[in-house]
């Protein structure tokens, strides 16, 4: 069994340190792309091309008001600018809302239709749209004023039929923020989206991004004609989309520099399970595309994203497997304490000597190094005014002892093919406006 | 598609073993020099033993004024704490670098023979009470001989909680733990001391020259000891 462990643990390790070293030496080897992209993204596009911004609505009459009055503020031409809000048969006043929206600002289009799920709304409004680019935001997030005219001129020429040279790229996804966290929740959330921020320009250096997420990612509208429209896929519908687009070799690309604001959500119970739709997702989506793992056809993504994500999650599962077999020694050696000798009083003398000088304990001490250096690199690239803020030592508390127990009912539902809904973990808040402190 | 860069994953994979080998090298570094720090140890208790012994004879010929037994039963005290404390750094390295590391087994035969001599010191300076007392009494020694198997066995860890409860509970309690199996003639003469029975299997004790089996619980080792 120590030996098991000792194995198991190692190779954990391996992949975790692999995992790190190889996100900053990429992102350290890619700095001139990363300036050349922030260079591009600031300037005044050439081309102002048209775009449908979809709106999918599921009882979300509380946020949606503010989410579609920050696409309205959008620095981008009139007329140029669609927004089309569609209502999936929500059992709130969010269809009242959207019609009060709509005599507001011209540019909203507003459609009701039956509850379907997310990605029949998403394709509900695709079909309709006639627009070069394609997009969605999410009715609880938040867009920066210039976040679309930064992505824009990343899809290159549009003219060209997609797939050919200079059309390389199909999707554009944005960088992702936590927007005006209150909760511990949402504060730990502030960290992990940054690094998520940082991991992903990565990603998108080397062509290996797994989800394009709902907000505010841009599509090329003939994409859907090429490789089909949103699928349910296990209500990671984003996720899905991002593989096809990668198993039919076209690009993703990544503007960090355009900013949207997504409300975490605020308490544990929402957090799970938003965390085990997400993994439950990855885990079923990676089975369905079994196909492209370790394949060097498909890229960076089977050889380095996809394959860490499941090492990463077997490594979490055993590791919660051999903390819970030492526990049950713990308690086990109590008992027998209690019945030989009862209760002794522990007493501590504090000596260097018992500190644990094992490589493994040396490298876990790496490990979170590493991830220190990561955070920085990533509140650099988030353009945050501090390099440490309350909610990076709340991320290095909690969100090790949280994100096991999402983790193995993830494992337990992509076993047994469950997949949770999307609707249940709608986060519900008040959004004021887009400018989100710096924690 | 992206072209696959073959040498930043090489680069990734070099740096990473670099890494392992980095903390694979402090860490038999720090470990080493814990060794030698219970080298040192067990060096500085054996030149302690020696001096006492010395001490001890001195008094024994009627060279030292009178005085010199009280400090030698200070000196004494020292040893046993030094002892303690050196078992308990024994055991944790054993736990950390697992019990087969030769540098270790061999500190631990050392060990063995630094019991043998304090244990034999110290029942010379503090002779055995004629008649039976209550464990609890802290004015009697109490000599405690424990023989565990090299191997885990059912009832050790009990008898170790036994053990360190002894040691918590009565400072005039002097424990010494042997491996049974331990090859060195002063610890196999050790176990022929008393008469111990062909039959008898580690774990067991002998107690102020009497051999007992293991104990269910603490209560179990006061009695036994209150009853000899």
């Amino acid at each position: 069994m120590e030996t098991l462990q000792n194995i198991a643990l190692y190779c954990f390790l391996f992949v975790g340190l692999y995992f790190q070293v190889f996100i900053l030496v990429v992102y350290t080897v890619n700095r001139r792309k990363i300036r050349d992209d922030r260079a591009k993204a600031e300037r005044e596009p050439a081309l102002y091309p048209s775009v449908t911004i979809i709106v999918p609505c599921y009882n979300e009459a509380k946020t949606v008001g503010k989410t579609v009055e920050s696409l309205a503020a959008l620095k981008y031409p009139a007329g140029k600018l669609r927004i089309v809000a569609v209502d999936d048969g929500s059992r709130d006043n969010t269809w009242s809302v959207l019609q009060n929206l709509q005599s507001r600002y011209a540019m909203l289009e507003i459609h009701r239709k039956e509850n379907g799920g997310k990605y029949t709304a998403l394709n509900y409004a695709i079909e309709h749209a006639s627009t070069d680019i394609v997009g969605c935001l999410d009715a609880d997030s938040l867009v920066a004023s210039d976040a679309l005219k930064k992505m824009v001129p990343f899809f290159g020429d549009l003219s060209a039929p997609l797939g050919t040279p200079g059309a390389m790229v199909a999707a554009v996804t944005p960088g992702m923020k936590i927007y005006k966290p209150k909760t511990l929740i949402q504060v730990l959330q502030y960290t992990e989206y940054l690094v998520g921020m940082l991991v992903k320009k990565v990603q998108a250096c080397i062509g290996a991004i797994y989800v394009t997420p709902g907000p505010f990612s841009l599509f090329r509208r003939d994409l859907f004609a090429k490789i089909g429209y949103f699928q349910h896929a296990h209500n990671t519908e984003d996720m899905e989309l991002a593989f096809r687009i990668q198993a039919s070799h076209l690009h993703i690309e990544n503007v960090h520099d355009a900013i949207v604001y997504t409300a975490g959500p605020a308490t544990i119970a929402k957090l799970y399970r938003q965390r085990v739709r997400w993994t439950s997702g990855f885990l079923l989506n990676v089975r369905d595309y079994r196909h492209m793992l370790l394949n060097p056809r498909y890229g960076n993504l089977a050889l380095f994203t996809v394959p860490i994500g499941v090492a990463m999650i077997i490594g979490v599962v055993s590791s919660v497997a051999f903390i819970i077999y030492r526990f049950i020694l713990s308690l086990w050696h109590f008992s027998v304490q209690m019945r030989v000798v009862g209760w002794q009083a522990p007493h501590f003398a504090w000596n260097w000597f018992f500190v644990s000088t094992q490589a493994h304990f040396l490298l876990i001490a790496v490990v979170y190094f590493l991830m220190i250096g990561m955070i920085i690199e990533a509140r650099i690239l988030a353009g945050e005014k501090t390099l440490f803020g309350r909610s990076t030592v709340l991320y290095f508390i909690l969100f090790p002892l949280l994100s096991p127990w999402w983790i193995i009912k993830s494992v337990y539902n992509a076993a047994i093919s469950h997949a949770p809904s999307w609707q249940k973990e709608r986060a519900v808040v008040t959004v004021k406006n887009s400018n989100s402190p710096s924690l | 598609m992206k072209k696959i860069p073959i040498w930043l994953y090489a680069l990734t994979l070099g740096a990473t073993l670099a890494l392992f080998f980095g903390a694979w090298l402090v860490s038999n570094y720090l470990n080493y020099r814990k060794t030698i720090s219970l080298q040192n140890e067990e060096d500085a208790v054996a030149t302690q033993i020696l001096s006492l012994q010395a001490q001890s004879e001195l008094t024994a010929a009627q060279v030292l004024r009178s005085g010199a037994n009280a400090s030698a039963t200070s000196t004494a005290a020292v040893i046993a704490s030094n002892m303690n404390d050196l078992q308990a750094k024994l055991a944790f390295m054993q736990d950390q670098l697992g019990p087969e590391n030769p540098d270790l087994f061999r500190l631990e035969r050392y060990f063995s023979l630094l019991e043998i001599k304090a244990y034999l010191l110290e029942r010379a300076l503090n002779p055995a009470p004629k008649t039976a007392t209550p464990i609890s009494a802290t004015s009697s020694p109490l000599f405690v001989l424990y023989f565990y198997p090299d191997a885990s066995c059912d009832q050790c860890l009990a008898q170790e909680y036994i053990l360190g409860a002894v040691k918590q509970q009565n400072p005039q309690a002097y424990v010494y733990s042997f491996d049974y199996t331990n090859d060195f003639a002063a610890v196999q003469s050790l176990l022929s001391l008393p008469k111990i029975p062909v039959t008898t299997t580690p774990p067991f004790f002998i107690i102020n020259n009497k051999v007992h089996g293991t104990f269910s619980t603490l209560g179990d080792f006061q009695a036994a000891v209150a009853m000899k």
